[in-house]
């Protein structure tokens, strides 16, 4: 069984592809309803916003395990113009263009663990992580 | 909102039936962004709940069996949970930033307990400060009129001086005209008295000497009472005016002490006012008398010149020097003489100054603003000679006279609040 996948994603059509991908994902690590939920639903704002800011980008799918625990992790990369203002653009409500300004900070409260990349002209990375049976400890 | 309503539970019965027959996550990703949607419009959970249950109840109309809606349960809540997750999303981020909020609200109860602080202490210092401005402004009226005070005694002290300074020179010309006419025409008479007792007794030859010896006695006796009345109160200075006085005094002061005395002055006539005249006249005499009783100089220099309205007189003997604050904190006459020279020149407004150096003698210099003008057409007398030539030799000896044990005494001139009369004119 495929632990890994990599979607392309320029369009509606593979942001759906992506929680497809994302849901068959989290099934098979173990996440019960309400967590797939959770998941595909921020594997739709992140795919979401890297359409809206950079036109295309890819989303990565991840069976991640530290210790005995598992998890998915989600890596949404683009080469877009980059945020200059990290701090704000993770502010509820915040949003540069005619958007809802919800995108960022939802995946973030729905996720276990979030970390946003990004500098003007540098493109965005968000990587965020959800694990079985509730949040991982942060590492040391 | 009625309209808005029923639009968004047709919508959402349209996607939920859709999902039913294919469950396709196209149509899950729809439902997403009904709940966003909701959420966006100020719906709470209760609101899309019961939105879901009607669209659900309208479906389930249709439905033949039981089981068939059994069958339907699981894909109709992976598409509720679906509707609900940017609602959880909220919930978490509400809660999220509630702690955030309560520590930033803890946080600013410290700052806030400790702006109090600060402000209370501010409260403090501030009254503090305005009690010492109070304090610094009763102290300065205090002071003020303390000052205020002081000027007047100093005015008070200085019309006395004044008052003493004049009586004493009335007092003065009293007794020198009592010696003068008194005594003086006294000592004549006896003297005539005497020149007819001798001539009463022509053989007797030891009365005769006997009696031109108490005449020359007499004459000198007479010598002495005019001498001293002209010390007292130099008639000329009355009568003829300061320079003429002057000269007398200077040939006087020559005869008796041996010491040439050389006055250069220029202009060389005046009309001083009467009371510069004295006080110049008595500071020159003083000045002398010490060069006779002291100095063991050779020659005595005096200069006086009128420029710019102040009267300019330096004294200046080749004697020996003395130390100056000695002299003056000494007790004794010597002090007094020093010390009524200073006062009678700084109850005119005047400087007085004296320097003494080894080798270089001693120099009294007095200045006075003048309060008449000068007879002679200002610039109209040309300086002389020797007193240019004199003027450089003074000035070129100065420099050395700096060096050392050289005290520079000079007061400035007695300041007098505006308003008060001008004692000195009587």
């Amino acid at each position: 069984m495929a632990s890994e996948y990599k979607i392309a994603v320029a369009s509606a059509a593979d942001i759906v592809a992506a929680r497809i991908k994302a849901r068959h994902l989290a099934q098979s690590v173990g996440f019960a309803a309400p967590e797939i939920t959770v998941i595909t639903t921020a594997v739709s704002e992140v795919a979401q916003n890297l359409v809206d800011h950079a036109q295309r980008g890819e989303v990565e799918l991840q069976d991640v395990r530290r210790g005995e625990r598992r998890g998915l992790q989600v890596t949404a990369r683009d080469q877009g113009p980059g945020i200059p203002d990290v701090a704000r653009a993770m502010e509820y409500g915040y949003s540069t263009r005619q958007g809802l300004g919800l995108g960022l900070p939802t995946a973030k409260w729905l996720m276990d663990e979030f970390v946003l990349d990004s500098a003007a002209g540098r493109g965005t990375t968000v990587t965020m992580r959800k694990w079985l049976h509730g949040p991982h400890p942060p590492l040391p | 909102m009625n309209t808005t309503w029923m639009k968004l539970v047709k919508a959402y019965q349209q996607a939920l039936g859709e999902y039913l027959a294919h469950e396709s996550e196209h149509v899950l990703l729809q439902a997403h962004l009904v709940g966003r949607s909701a959420l966006q419009r100020g719906w709470g959970v209760l609101d899309l709940v019961h939105l879901h249950q009607e669209a659900l109840v309208r479906l389930l109309a249709g439905t033949p069996s039981p089981s068939a809606l059994v069958e339907r349960t699981a894909p109709v809540q992976t598409f509720l949970l679906e509707a609900l997750a940017p609602f959880e999303a909220a919930c978490r981020g509400l809660r999220e930033n509630s702690v955030r909020l309560r520590q930033l609200n803890a946080t600013l109860a410290q700052r806030t307990d400790a702006l109090r602080t600060t402000e209370a202490q501010l409260v403090t210092v501030s009254r503090e400060r305005d009690a010492a401005t109070q304090e610094l402004r009763t102290s300065k009226e205090h002071y003020c009129h303390l000052l205020q005070e002081a000027r007047v005694m100093e005015e008070n002290f200085r019309q006395l001086s004044h008052k003493v300074l004049r009586i004493q020179e009335e007092e003065r010309k009293r007794i020198s005209r009592e010696l003068h006419d008194e005594l003086g025409q006294t000592l004549n008479v006896v003297n005539v008295s005497l020149a007819v007792l001798r001539d009463h007794f022509p053989e007797h030859g030891a009365i005769r000497e006997r009696i031109v010896q108490a005449q020359r006695l007499l004459k000198h006796t007479m010598e002495i009472v005019r001498r001293f009345a002209r010390e007292l109160r130099p008639d000329m200075l009355d009568h003829l005016g300061f320079y003429p006085a002057l000269g007398a005094y200077l040939r006087n002061f020559t005869e008796r002490t041996g010491i040439p005395a050389c006055l250069q002055a220029h202009p060389r006539r005046d009309n001083l006012d009467p009371q510069e005249a004295i006080v110049l006249f008595r500071v020159a005499q003083e000045s002398l008398s010490n060069v006779a009783k002291h100095a063991r100089a050779t020659r005595v220099d005096i200069r006086l010149q009128r420029h710019r309205g102040t009267m300019h007189m330096e004294i200046h003997d080749n004697g020996r020097s003395f130390r100056v604050p000695p002299v003056l904190a000494e007790d004794g006459q010597g002090r007094l003489g020093l010390l009524g020279m200073e006062e009678r020149v700084r109850l005119l407004n005047g400087q007085f100054t004296i320097q003494s150096a080894p080798g270089c003698g001693t120099t009294v210099c007095v200045r006075i603003p003048c309060r008449t003008r000068s007879s002679d057409r200002p610039g109209a007398a040309p300086r002389s000679r020797s007193t240019r030539l004199n003027g450089a030799a003074v000035r070129s000896a100065k420099p050395q006279c700096h060096e050392k044990n050289h005290r520079h005494f000079s007061r400035r001139p007695h300041r007098r609040p505006s308003r008060a009369p001008l004692v000195a004119r009587r």
